[in-house]
C-alpha cells in the first residue's frame, strides 16, 4: 500500500472540520439559541479591571444571580451616564468581592450590594463563595497569556453561539444525557439550559424560549423548590451573625473612607421561593439587623410601590422587560437620596429606557 | 512563527534569533520577571561550561562544577524546596523542644523550572566529562536552553539531540509540517478532550473528597487521575514534538505506551523516558549503578528514585511514590536474579510468574502478557494515590477505601462519571497494548488517507466540542 502523505488527509480533515463546525453553529441557532458569553471567571476578571475605569464614575453590582438578571445595564448607563459594572456571581456571597474591593486602596466607587437570604446569610455562605474566590484569585494571577486568550475568547464568543461552554462544552452534553444514578447520590446540574443567557458585560437574561413557555418556567420553579428542600444549611445566628455583619461593616468602612458609596438592595422574589426566605430568614432577624449593625442603607423592593408590584416568572428573577422597569426604578430611588449622588446627569427622575 | 521560520529572504541566524525571541515571549507570557532566571541560567552555564571543558586542572575542574551544581540547583531548592526544607525544619527543632516559628515565605514557583535546570545541568555534567564539544556560539546555547516546544515540561533535551539542529538551516519539509500538526492535534486532544473534559473532574471529585469513600468511587478517582496524569503530560510531550517538527526540529520521544509497560524496568523505559534516562545517566550511573555489588546496586536504585519523586515536587508524598517505584524495581531485579531465565524476556514476567500473579496454567503468552500488563498497571495505580493526594491522610483513607476497608462510606460518582472514566481508562488500556511496539506516525502512514482524514477530523472536532475546560499542564508546576 502506498504510504500516506498526509496533505490529502490535512485538506479532508480541515474541509470535514469546517463543515462539523457550520452544521454545528446551525444546529444550535435553529433550536433557538443566541449568541451567549460563558459566565466564568475570564469574563468576570475583565470585568473587575474596569472598576476603576472611570474611578469615580462607576457603580459596581456585587451579589447572586438575582441583581445580574435584575439590573438592566443599558438602562443604567443611559439614565446615569455612568458605568455599570456586574461582578455579581451566581449563587454566591457577595462577601469575598465586598472585601476585595475594600482591600483594593484604588477602587474609590460605589457598590450596590445584592441580598439573596440564602446566599448570604447561611451556614453554607462559605461554601457558596468559592466560584468568587476563584474568580478573584484568577483575577489576581491572571498571567499575560491568559489576557491573550481572553481576547480571543471575545471574539470567537460573540460569533459563536456553540462556544458557550456551560450549555454546549461536552461535559454540559454528556450530563445532558440524565444517566440514572446510584442510590444516595444527588447532582443538581444547575438550571435548564433553555433558562439564561449573558451578556459580554455579564448581564444574565431570560431567553426568548423560556419566556414563551410555561412548562420550562414551571420545571425551573421545581428546580428552585427541589434544590430548597435539599438544602439543609442552617441560618447563621447569635454571635457569628454579630461577628459576620461586624466582617462586612470593616469592609464597607474602608470604602467609604476612600470616598465610596455602599448600599444593599434586596430585589424582588415571588411565590414559595419568597415564602421559603421569609420563613428561613425573617426581616426583622436579618435585612433590618444587618442594616442596622454595619450602619448602611438599603432598599428592599417591597418597601417603594415602585418596585412592590413586581412579579418573578420563575419566582427569583425578573423578565427583561422588568429589568428594565425595576433598573429605572432604583436609578429614582437612588436619585432621592443625599447620600447617593450620580455624577452623570442631574437628579431628576427618570423614565424606563425604551429599546 | 511558522510564518517567520519559513520566509525565504532571512537569514538562519535571523530565524534563530527569531526563535529565541519567541521562545522568551512565550516564557514571559506565564510571569515576565522570571525571564531574568532563565537568563542568569543561560549565561552562567554557557560561559562555565566551556571553561570546564577547557581547564585541565583537576582542582580547578572540580571547583567550576561544584559552583555550576551550587548556582543551578541552588536556583532550584530555594524556589522549589525552600518552604518545605524550612516547614521541615521547623518540625524537627519544634521536636526537639525550640519554639520556633518563622513567618511562611511566600514564594512562586517558577514554570518549569525543574525542567530547564535538568537541560543545563546535563550540559555542564558533560562538559565536565568531555562527553560532547561545548556549543560555540551563545545563540545556539540560549536557544538550546529555551527553545520553547520543550522548555517549560520537556522532554528534557540533551546537548547532542538539539544543538546539531541550530547548527545548520532547518526547514520543515510538507510531510514534517503536516505530521507536526497532527500531533499537535493529538497532543491537545490528550490534553482538552480526554485529561481535562473527561477524566479531571472524577480525579479532583475524589482526591477532594473529605469523607470515607466506597470502593468503586476510590478507584474510578484513582484510574481518572491515572489517565488524567498520563493524558495530560504525554499530551503536552505530543505538542511539543509536533510543534518543533513542524518548524523542521526533531524532539526526542518521551512515551510509549506506558500502561502497556510489563514490569517496572519496562514502564520506565515508557514513561517520561527522558527523565529517566537523565536519572540514569547522570545520577544513577555516577553513584556506582551496578558495577559496586548487589547491596549497592539496590541503594543506588533506591536513591534514584526518590530524588526522581522528590524532583516531581516538594512533599513526602512525592518522596514514597518515588520510594514505592524504587522498591517495585528492587523486587522486579531481585526476582530475576534469584529466578533467572533467560527464555524469559522481561524480568516483570519471570518476577509476576513466579510471585503468583499470574496463574500457571495460563499458557497462551498473549494472555500471560496482557495480565502481566495488567499487574503493573494495578500497581502503578497504587503509586499514583501518593501522587495526587494532598497529603498522607488522603492517601491512606483512599488506600482504605479502594482495597474494602472504609466504614460509613457514601457513593459520591454520577453515574456519568463511573462511564467516562471506565471507558477512557479501558480504551486507553486497549490502545497502548495494541501501540506498544509501534508509534502513531507509523500507523498513520500506514492508514488510508481518508480514514487518517476522518480520524484527524475527529480529534479536532472533539476538541472544539469539548471547548475551553482546559487547566494548565499538570508538569508545568514541576
Amino acid at each position: 500500500m502506498k504510504s500516506n502523505d498526509f496533505t490529502k488527509s490535512f485538506i479532508a480533515a480541515a474541509v470535514l472540520i469546517i463543515i462539523f463546525v457550520v452544521f454545528w453553529e446551525f444546529f444550535w441557532r435553529s433550536k433557538g439559541y443566541a449568541i451567549s458569553f460563558n459566565d466564568d471567571k475570564v469574563i468576570w476578571a475583565s470585568a473587575r479591571k474596569k472598576v476603576y475605569a472611570p474611578s469615580d464614575r462607576a457603580t459596581v453590582f456585587i451579589g447572586s444571580s438575582r441583581i445580574k438578571f435584575d439590573i438592566d445595564i443599558p438602562t443604567w448607563k443611559a439614565l446615569t451616564g455612568e458605568d455599570a459594572i456586574q461582578l455579581a456571581l451566581v449563587g454566591t456571597s457577595p462577601r469575598p468581592v465586598l472585601h476585595n474591593l475594600a482591600r483594593d486602596e484604588n477602587f474609590r466607587g460605589k457598590v450596590i450590594m445584592d441580598v439573596q437570604e440564602h446566599a448570604f446569610f447561611s451556614m453554607d455562605s462559605v461554601q457558596r463563595e468559592k466560584s468568587a474566590r476563584d474568580a478573584i484569585e484568577y483575577f489576581q494571577k491572571e498571567t499575560p497569556a491568559q489576557k491573550v486568550n481572553a481576547a480571543f475568547d471575545y471574539v470567537l464568543e460573540s460569533n459563536f453561539v456553540f462556544l458557550e461552554e456551560g450549555k454546549f462544552g461536552l461535559n454540559a452534553l454528556l450530563n445532558g444525557l440524565n444517566i440514572p444514578n446510584r442510590p444516595g447520590i444527588v447532582i443538581r446540574n444547575g438550571p435548564p439550559k433553555d433558562f439564561s443567557q449573558f451578556s459580554q458585560e455579564r448581564q444574565a437574561s431570560m431567553t426568548p424560549m423560556f419566556l414563551e413557555n410555561k412548562e420550562f418556567q414551571n420545571r425551573l420553579i421545581q428546580y428552585w423548590s427541589d434544590g430548597a428542600a435539599l438544602n439543609k444549611s442552617k441560618p447563621i445566628k447569635g454571635s457569628a451573625l454579630d461577628a459576620y455583619f461586624h466582617e462586612l461593616k470593616i469592609s464597607i468602612d474602608k470604602i467609604r473612607s476612600r470616598g465610596g458609596i455602599v448600599v444593599f438592595v434586596r430585589p424582588p422574589s415571588s411565590g414559595k421561593f419568597l415564602e421559603r426566605e421569609n420563613r428561613d430568614y425573617p426581616r426583622s432577624q436579618y435585612w433590618d439587623l444587618l442594616l442596622k449593625s454595619t450602619r448602611t442603607e438599603g432598599f428592599y423592593y417591597a418597601d417603594y410601590p415602585e418596585t412592590a408590584y413586581f412579579v418573578c416568572l420563575e419566582e427569583s428573577h425578573l423578565t427583561p422587560e422588568d429589568a428594565i422597569n425595576y433598573t429605572t426604578a432604583l436609578v429614582n430611588i437612588l436619585k432621592e437620596r443625599e447620600s447617593w449622588t450620580f455624577r452623570g446627569t442631574s437628579n431628576s427622575s427618570a423614565n424606563p429606557v425604551k429599546r | 512563527m511558522l510564518l517567520l521560520h519559513n520566509l525565504p529572504f532571512l537569514s538562519w541566524r535571523t530565524k534563530k534569533i527569531n526563535l529565541l525571541i519567541a521562545s522568551y515571549l512565550f516564557y514571559a507570557a506565564w510571569n515576565p520577571p522570571f525571564v531574568l532566571l532563565l537568563w542568569l541560567s543561560t549565561l552562567v552555564d554557557y560561559f562555565v561550561g566551556r571553561a570546564l571543558y577547557t581547564q585541565e586542572n583537576k582542582h580547578k575542574k572540580r571547583l567550576l562544577l561544584v559552583l555550576s551544581l551550587i548556582g543551578n540547583l541552588g536556583m532550584l531548592c530555594f524556589f522549589k524546596y525552600g518552604s518545605f526544607l524550612l516547614e521541615n525544619f521547623v518540625t524537627l527543632v519544634n521536636a526537639l523542644g525550640l519554639n520556633f516559628h518563622p513567618a511562611k515565605p511566600n514564594i512562586i514557583l517558577p514554570a518549569g523550572i525543574s525542567f530547564y535546570t535538568f537541560t543545563t545541568l546535563c550540559y555542564t555534567i558533560d562538559m565536565y566529562k568531555r562527553k560532547s564539544e561545548p556549543v560555540r556560539s551563545i545563540l545556539d546555547f540560549s536557544l538550546f536552553v529555551t527553545f520553547f516546544p520543550h522548555l517549560v515540561a520537556g522532554p528534557i533535551v540533551r546537548p547532542p539531540q538539539l544543538v546539531p539542529q541550530f547548527q545548520h538551516p532547518h526547514k520543515a519539509t510538507r510531510q514534517q509540517l503536516l505530521q507536526g500538526l497532527f500531533l499537535l492535534s493529538l497532543g491537545l486532544f490528550m490534553k482538552i478532550v480526554v485529561a481535562d473534559t473527561l477524566l479531571a473532574g472524577t480525579a479532583n471529585n475524589v482526591f477532594g473528597f473529605p469523607r470515607p469513600l466506597p470502593g468503586l468511587d476510590a478507584w474510578m478517582g484513582v484510574l481518572a487521575f491515572s489517565g488524567q496524569i498520563f493524558f495530560d503530560f504525554a499530551g503536552y510531550s505530543t505538542c511539543a514534538i509536533g510543534v518543533a517538527m513542524s518548524l523542521g526540529f526533531i524532539l526526542p520521544e518521551n512515551f510509549r505506551y506506558p500502561y502497556a509497560a510489563i514490569g517496572f524496568t519496562d514502564f520506565w523505559r515508557r514513561w517520561h523516558i527522558t527523565l529517566s534516562s537523565w536519572l540514569r545517566d547522570y545520577l544513577y550511573i555516577p553513584l556506582g549503578g551496578n558495577r559496586k555489588g548487589e547491596i549497592r546496586t539496590y541503594f543506588n536504585l533506591m536513591i534514584t528514585m526518590l530524588l526522581g519523586g522528590l524532583w516531581h515536587g516538594a512533599s513526602w508524598t512525592f518522596v514514597v511514590w518515588g520510594a514505592l517505584h524504587g522498591i517495585y524495581l528492587c523486587i522486579e531485579k531481585g526476582f530475576t536474579q534469584i529466578f533467572g531465565n533467560k527464555e524469559m524476556r522481561s524480568p516483570a514476567k519471570q518476577v509476576l510468574i513466579q510471585a503468583g500473579f499470574a496463574p500457571a496454567l495460563v499458557k497462551n503468552k498473549l494472555i500471560q502478557n496482557v495480565l502481566l500488563a495488567l499487574g503493573t498497571f494495578f500497581l502503578v495505580n497504587v503509586t499514583w494515590v501518593f501522587f495526587r493526594a494532598k497529603d498522607f491522610s488522603m492517601a491512606w483513607r483512599l488506600l482504605v477505601a479502594m482495597f474494602g476497608q472504609s466504614k460509613n462510606a457514601a457513593p459520591l460518582l454520577p453515574t456519568i462519571d463511573i462511564l467516562k472514566v471506565s471507558g477512557v481508562v479501558a480504551l486507553m488500556f486497549i490502545f497502548h497494548w495494541l501501540m506498544r511496539n509501534t508509534s502513531v506516525l507509523q500507523v498513520a502512514k500506514k492508514t488510508s488517507w481518508w480514514v487518517f482524514a476522518c480520524f484527524w477530523a475527529f480529534l479536532v472536532i472533539c476538541i472544539i466540542v469539548s471547548q475551553k475546560s482546559a487547566d494548565s499542564f499538570i508538569y508545568f508546576q514541576f
